[in-house]
């Protein structure tokens, strides 16, 4: 009686198994298959561009139709410098304006244009949680010597709780850290 | 037998008239820029031989050549009272008395200034001093060489809350990339 009972149960753990292993397989194939798409970059696949550079040069933050305050200026470039240095895809990271990066023929250039800025109040969030939040959207480009394109991108920083207002500066630098870390 | 004591106490209030006509170099507070120094390291602010120091009272002094500053701005901001990890653990009293205590703030002066080292390469330092402080600093750089976009006179940081610098675009007046 009871051995009438465990052949199905039995038959049914096996086809689980087998089913499980066929998926597996299947899994691992996609997976391969993908990979060696990205490498090869057959025509119409999706493939991310990657830049290849030892050196880049941060120009500095400009704003467009727009007030911004210079202690917001400047702390938007100095600490996208200190991100951009801390991804440490780059030998060197160069200062704008910096005349020894002349002679590097594979230099990339950093443009951030301001476009959009609200410098909130750190009183208003730290009272109310929901207002007084500050934000900053740029427009990023990514230049070679010649000028020519690279990548462009619009990158914001928000500040919503936590910190002064200059810190939004901070949350952008890092926003600019992780759109160089995608693409280098 | 009183005139010893007499000549004493002539002699102290001169002192102190004298040490109240030499003004004390504001206290000013690195928000960032030095890159050998940490954000928050707070110090004296002057402008000595040619150059802008920062001497914090036990880390490295830190110099600016005042020929190589292209702008000086003022800006004012504001910080909590109370700060520090103490502030931050203020925020979770209860029956909302974080909130309450976040309500009191100080005013600052912001003093932004932008320079060139000798590669030519652009370096940006922020400090934050008391209210009126920065504009010592500022009329003394500026009699020492210092260049500025905005004029002494502009605006008066007012309120806490940071109202935007008279000072609008900065980098319009100066040359264009090429």
């Amino acid at each position: 009686m009871k051995r009438a009972y465990l052949i199905p149960v039995l038959l049914l753990v096996a086809l689980v198994v087998l089913a499980q292993t066929q998926k597996t397989t299947a899994d691992t194939s996609k997976k391969a298959d993908a990979k060696t798409s990205s490498t090869t970059a057959q025509p119409g696949a999706k493939t991310r561009k990657v830049i290849k550079t030892s050196s880049i040069m941060i120009k500095e933050f400009k704003p467009k139709d727009v007030q911004v305050p210079a202690q917001f200026q400047m702390a938007m470039y100095e600490n996208t410098l200190e991100q951009v240095k801390e991804t440490g895809h780059f030998k060197e990271v160069y200062r704008d304006g910096d005349k020894r990066a002349a002679s590097i023929p594979d230099l990339v250039i950093l443009e951030a244009t301001i476009y959009q800025f609200k410098e909130g109040s750190a009183r208003q969030r730290q009272v109310t949680t929901v207002s007084g939040a500050s934000s900053i959207h740029v427009h990023v480009a990514l230049k070679d010597t010649n000028g020519a394109y690279l990548l462009e991108k619009d990158v914001a920083g928000n500040l919503h709780f936590l910190g002064e207002n200059l810190r939004v500066t901070y949350n952008l630098a890092k926003n600019i850290a992780d759109l160089i870390n995608q693409n280098f | 037998m009183y005139r010893p004591l007499r000549w004493l106490l002539l002699l102290l209030c001169a002192c102190a008239a004298f040490a109240q006509n030499a003004p004390a170099p504001p206290q000013a507070t690195h928000v960032l820029g030095i890159e050998v120094m940490k954000h928050g390291v707070k110090g004296t602010l002057q402008t000595k031989d040619g150059n802008l120091v920062f001497s914090p009272s036990n880390a490295v002094v830190a110099q600016i050549p005042v020929a190589g500053i292209e702008d000086v701005s003022i800006g004012a901001d504001s910080k909590r009272t109370v700060g520090g990890p103490i502030g931050t653990l203020t925020m979770f009293g209860p029956y909302g008395s974080g909130r309450f205590i976040s309500l009191f703030r100080e005013k600052l002066d912001v003093l932004t200034i932008s320079f060139r080292d000798e590669n030519g390469a652009l370096h940006g330092v922020i400090f934050s001093l008391p209210v009126g402080a920065a504009k010592g600093v500022k009329k003394d750089l500026l009699a020492a060489g210092a260049k500025s976009s905005t004029p002494l006179e502009e605006a008066k940081p007012a309120d806490a809350k940071g109202a935007p610098d008279q000072k609008v675009t900065p980098a319009a007046d100066k040359k264009e990339d090429k």
